[in-house]
């Protein structure tokens, strides 16, 4: 079964084809469910893989050819199959079928019907080539095909101009993060003399420790492109302009976690590398942070989820520099599960209000879709880390081992941002849900969404019911721990020995934050106590800060942006006035030349003949000049 | 019986491909003008298939006829390359030829002989097989390039041709009778044994070797021999063109190969750097030249001039062992793929005599004909040389060893012409796709099996610009036995 992993990428590549070269014209709606298919049939494998992996193959190495063989620069296009990547194969195949079929019913009507069904496949390819790959090169070019269609998803609506500067800025953002990638792809190979995982972590004794924090701090700040974290985290609350799926997938479920996976892959060269694991927490937890309090106060629902995964993943790198691995990917399979959940009930939602996004002109939706407002609940209380579900799990874990670990300030941003996630996720759920309906029209004509809308949100509900449990428990030594082990245990990570009094108390201080961050918002929803208006009026400046998002996009605007247009409109001028200077100068003496020769073709075959004479001579004379050494070679 | 099947089957492709050249005049003269022009095509292609396939299992390795033939994994490597072109050669033409009421069956036979005497220099191993196969090759390609009789154009084309042609044999031939009155002999190897003796110390092998190099250089259209190819190509009927670019080209580079490579290695020294020179003056200048055309098909008789230059390099490079003369083998597959298929993208345009499209013939030519004007694009990315196509590895592989054999020069100069090149290739891919059809422009047609050819081979430049490796090692093989 393993050896047969690389059917898992190409079935959604053969998908991406036959749609792409078929769809426009013969297949049209034929084309979801090929896609849908492909990808089924991966998960399928993925599943046969894993069980294989668990049955103790732990590590192999599947090598479909020899890519670059130049010199001492030796690249396979090869799989590694571990722990690690199994569990990404299976989280990645498994929500992209749920999302895939229910991408049939929500872009039924879309004219681009075909064109849609042809990116989504080719993402699903370059993830999984992103997530499977031995080395960093070939990992790379996942990473630059899950960039390119995100790009391509993001601007999907071509013919508006949001979707468009929303596709510009991610693609711009996420170039940014890939110079670090490059950069810590070449000093690898520099350093190491190879780009493979194995050679590579193998080698990690040869680094200077300068050598691994450069590596590393290169490769975390990829990672904050692709997972959008500070600083570079503002172009995915944007990247909501695309169809509800590709946020569901692209931007909660699966690319934005190949930040996290790049740097769990890594881990061999952050523990060596000083200072590179505690950045990697602080900017994890103030990103976790900064992005509950956006969330706290948006009013379009896709956005709210946005800033919610943003602040998801900022736990997740919290996870990651305290030293616990495991609770990150964890944290990241239930985080795939509840937050597809959550922003395919939105699309539900969406799709039920004639494409309305603003929660202001919702309310008392929960009668008119019943499905969709229990299956949202579930990855509510998910996400607010409510037990049993399996946020709370994973959740719970990522704190407490910032706790175990001494880092006490941040368990207590991790506790604070729990009451703020709790509190934002109520109020999006009872503004959509609960009270009473704000626009009668809209209401109306509310209804709920098709079957093969809402069986996909009842299997992800499946999935965010039991995950936890059966993953995650006991914490810190359930099913994931231990199938993970061979992959995150590295020397100078150990695993602490935690007293189960201590464990019991963070619990309970963990679930009670969730619950005080939902009771305030729900008393301040529900029985007008404080008010909401009220509490907006009276923290004026703060509340205004949050709408604005700390106003960094203008800050990015104006200032970075501005400096570097600026910087840019003096190399635009070097590159009009001299490089184009030079080139069309070169172009324009080549012509000239050009014109000479043309010259010289006169058409008359004597003259032509003649020129032969004239070139043999010239060669003639030359050898002779060598044989009578009159110039040397 | 048996002792002649014997003594023939070394020759079997070349035999197969007479055959086939013999049975299209005979069929073509037996049945009625429609059916022989729906049958012909099937019969010329299914005998250079069984010419390809049979080929390897019935030919065996050896040297054969008292010595003057000898089938080796180079002969084999350029056999596959001859085959292949024809065959591409002859599935582009079918509907040009009907449309421009050419005679098919003379173009198939003539597609055909010029084959087998490509073919036939593959195999030489003494200057009167390669001279026979030589003239056999370019005789035929002489009628081809007339073979539209009612074109004024073309008719320039094939007199010019023939006139320069035998010209540029007889300066060949004259310098194969210098070397065999040095040597005594016209064995390659006998040559080599006496030039290793005598080495550059005389005038007579200094003649000779300039004799040589100049017949050789305008067979492979090099500067400044190269004067016939833009109005040659121009002329000719462009299914012609497109064959007559790359099969005598490719010829020409075995020719150079089994003459100066192996025949006078031992004086490789003293040629590579006018070679080098050669190559340096070939590339820039047919690159310059073709930067000023406005017509596609003048543009990429211009260009064919540059990349013969590339080829030069490698040849130049030959004192660095066998990834050069890999590099002069793989080039030469990849030009022929490329460039066979770029002129024939030019036949979706049906345009009056034997004109080639201009550029502004081919605005929206993609919104017009997707699929041709993909198959063009690939083409002109592959010539270009970007990856991930066969010709970015082809000329990849040329650096190495021009760098390996200490031309640092010619590299950068190699480097500067293909940023060169980049202009005027996709100039043309930008006037497919970015410009709006207006005017009149020439009727599209599309015919099956045009496209099919087309995007065949646009398929195999991208999957061998990504798995060049298997074709690399064969080239690496076929190298062997050339080299010293």
């Amino acid at each position: 079964m393993i050896e047969a992993v690389w059917l898992i990428p190409a079935l959604p590549l053969a998908a991406f084809l036959v749609n792409g070269l078929f769809g426009r014209r013969w297949l049209r709606h034929a084309t979801g469910w090929i896609a849908s298919a492909a990808v089924g049939l991966s998960a399928v494998l993925a599943i046969g893989v894993f069980l294989e992996v668990l049955g103790g193959r732990e590590r192999t190495t599947v090598t479909l050819y020899e890519w670059i063989g130049a010199g001492d620069f030796r690249v396979d296009v090869a799989a590694l199959i571990d722990p690690l990547s199994t569990v990404m194969l299976l989280v990645v195949t498994v929500v992209s079928t749920l999302i895939f079929v229910y991408a049939n019913g929500y872009m039924e009507h879309d004219a681009g019907f075909h064109r849609f069904f042809t990116w989504f496949p080719l993402f699903v390819f370059a993830m999984l080539i992103l997530v499977m790959a031995d080395n960093y090169l070939l990992m790379f070019v996942g990473w630059e095909g899950v960039g390119l269609c995100s790009y391509l998803l993001i601007g999907y609506w071509f013919d508006k101009p949001a979707p468009q500067q929303a596709a510009n800025k991610a693609f711009w953002m996420n170039r940014i993060g890939d110079w670090g990638f490059t950069v810590g792809m070449i000093t690898t190979f520099l350093v190491f003399g190879s780009v493979t995982f194995s050679d590579v972590f193998d080698r990690v004794g040869v680094a200077t420790q300068a050598n691994l924090t450069l590596i590393s701090l290169a490769f975390f700040f990829a990672a904050t492109g692709k997972s959008a974290q500070l600083p570079l985290y503002s172009w995915l609350p944007d990247a909501m302009e695309g169809p509800t799926p590709v946020s569901a997938l692209i931007h909660a479920a699966t690319m934005v976690t190949a930040g996290v996976y790049l740097v769990a892959r890594s881990v061999p060269l952050f523990v060596g590398a000083g200072p590179s694991l505690e950045i990697v927490a602080v900017v994890g937890a103030i990103t976790a942070l900064f992005a509950a309090t956006i969330a706290l106060v948006q009013v379009d629902i896709k956005r709210v989820m946005a800033y919610s995964t943003v602040s998801q993943l900022g736990y997740m790198f919290l996870a990651l520099g305290v030293g616990a691995p495991a609770a990150a990917l964890f944290h990241l399979a239930t985080h795939a599960f509840f937050k597809a959940l959550l922003f395919l009930g939105s699309g539900s939602v969406m799709h039920g209000m004639q494409g309305e996004q603003d929660m202001r002109k919702m309310g008392g939706l929960r009668p008119k879709m019943p499905v969709t407002f229990w299956t949202m609940l579930i990855a509510g209380g998910s996400l607010a880390g409510l037990p049993p579900l399996a946020g709370f799990w994973s959740k719970d874990e990522i704190v407490g081992a910032a706790w175990n670990e001494g880092q006490t300030a941040l368990w207590a941003i991790g506790i604070l941002t729990g009451v703020l996630t709790a509190a934002y996720v109520t109020r999006a759920l009872w503004l959509t849900f609960g009270g009473e309906p704000r626009d009668r029209h809209l209401f109306e004509h509310a209804h709920e969404s098709p079957a093969v809308m809402t069986l996909p949100l009842m299997g992800l509900a499946v999935g965010v019911l039991t995950l936890g449990v059966v993953l995650g428990f006991p914490p810190d030594a359930g099913f994931i721990h231990t199938f993970l082990r061979p992959v995150v245990e590295v020397e100078g990570l150990a695993p602490r020995e935690v007293e189960v009094v201590t464990l019991l108390a963070l619990l309970a201080v963990s679930v009670a934050a969730a619950i005080v961050g939902i009771l305030i918002v729900i008393s301040m929803y529900a029985r007008h106590r404080p008010d909401p208006a009220a509490v907006s009026r009276a923290s004026g400046p703060v509340y205004r800060l949050l709408v604005n998002k700390y106003y960094v996009d203008e800050l990015y605007d104006r200032r970075i942006a501005g400096a570097l247009r600026a910087l840019f409109g003096v190399l635009w001028a070097f590159d009009v006035h001299v490089v184009d200077g030079i080139a069309n100068g070169l172009g324009r003496l080549s012509s000239l030349g050009g014109q000479g020769v043309r010259r010289l073709q006169t058409g008359i075959v004597g003259n032509y003949a003649l020129t032969i004479v004239a070139g043999l001579i010239v060669i003639i004379v030359v050898y002779g000049g060598y044989a009578a050494g009159l110039w040397r070679r | 019986m048996n002792e002649l099947l014997q003594t023939i089957s070394p020759l079997f492709p070349e035999l197969v491909v007479a055959v086939t050249a013999s049975a299209v005049i005979v069929v073509d003269a037996s049945l009625p003008r429609e059916r022989a022009s729906a049958a012909l095509p099937v019969l010329t292609v299914v005998g250079l298939l069984v010419a390809l396939v049979g080929g390897p299992a019935v030919s065996a390795q050896g040297t054969y006829f008292g010595g003057y033939v000898r089938v080796d994994e180079f002969a084999v490597f350029f056999r596959t390359v001859f085959l292949l072109l024809a065959i591409f050669a002859t599935m582009v033409a079918p509907a040009y030829l009907d449309r421009k009421r050419v005679p098919a069956a003379e173009y198939y036979a003539t597609v055909l002989f010029s084959t087998i005497g490509a073919m036939t220099i593959a195999l030489s191993t003494d200057l009167i097989t390669l001279f026979v196969g030589l003239e056999l090759m370019t005789i035929p390609v002489y009628v081809l390039a007339g073979m539209q009789r009612h074109d004024r154009f073309s008719n320039e084309a094939a007199l010019k041709y023939f006139l320069l042609g035998a010209f540029s044999s007889a300066l060949l031939v004259y310098g194969f009778a210098w070397l065999f009155g040095l040597s005594g002999s016209t064995r390659y190897a006998d040559i080599a044994r006496t030039v290793a003796s005598t080495g550059m110390s005389d005038a007579a092998t200094i003649v000779a070797l300039g004799l040589v190099t100049a017949g050789l250089g305008f067979k492979a259209a090099a500067v400044p021999f190269h004067q016939w190819t833009p109005d040659a190509y121009e002329g000719a009927p462009t299914p012609a063109t497109a064959f007559m670019s790359v099969a005598p080209k490719a010829a020409a580079f075995a020719a150079i190969l089994r003459v100066l490579v192996s025949g006078m290695g031992p004086l490789a020294a003293d040629w590579a750097t006018v070679f080098a020179l050669l190559a340096a003056v070939t590339m820039s200048v047919g690159n310059v030249v073709a930067l000023v055309q406005t017509n596609t098909k003048r543009m990429l008789a211009y260009s064919s001039i540059a990349h013969t230059g590339y080829v030069l390099a490698a040849v130049a490079a030959t004192g660095a062992g066998a990834p050069a003369g890999a590099a002069v083998l793989f080039y030469v597959f990849a030009y022929g793929l490329m460039n066979l298929g770029a002129f024939a993208c030019l036949l979706y345009l049906d345009i009056e005599g034997t004109r080639g499209a201009t550029l502004d013939e081919l605005d929206g030519f993609a919104r017009r004909e997707p699929l041709g004007a993909l198959a063009f694009a690939v083409f002109l990315v592959s010539l270009t040389g970007i990856p991930p196509t066969i010709g970015f590895v082809a000329k990849f592989f040329v650096i190495q060893p021009v760098l390996d054999a200490g031309f640092t020069w010619l590299a950068v100069v190699l480097a500067f012409n293909a940023v060169l090149a980049a202009f005027y290739y996709l100039r043309v891919v930008v006037h497919m796709y970015m410009y709006e059809p207006e005017g009149a422009l020439p009727p599209v047609v599309s015919p099956r099996l045009l496209s099919f050819s087309l995007a065949l081979s646009a398929a195999a430049v991208v999957v061998l610009g990504i798995l060049p490796d298997s074709l690399y090692a064969w080239a690496l093989a076929a190298a062997g036995p050339i080299l010293p």
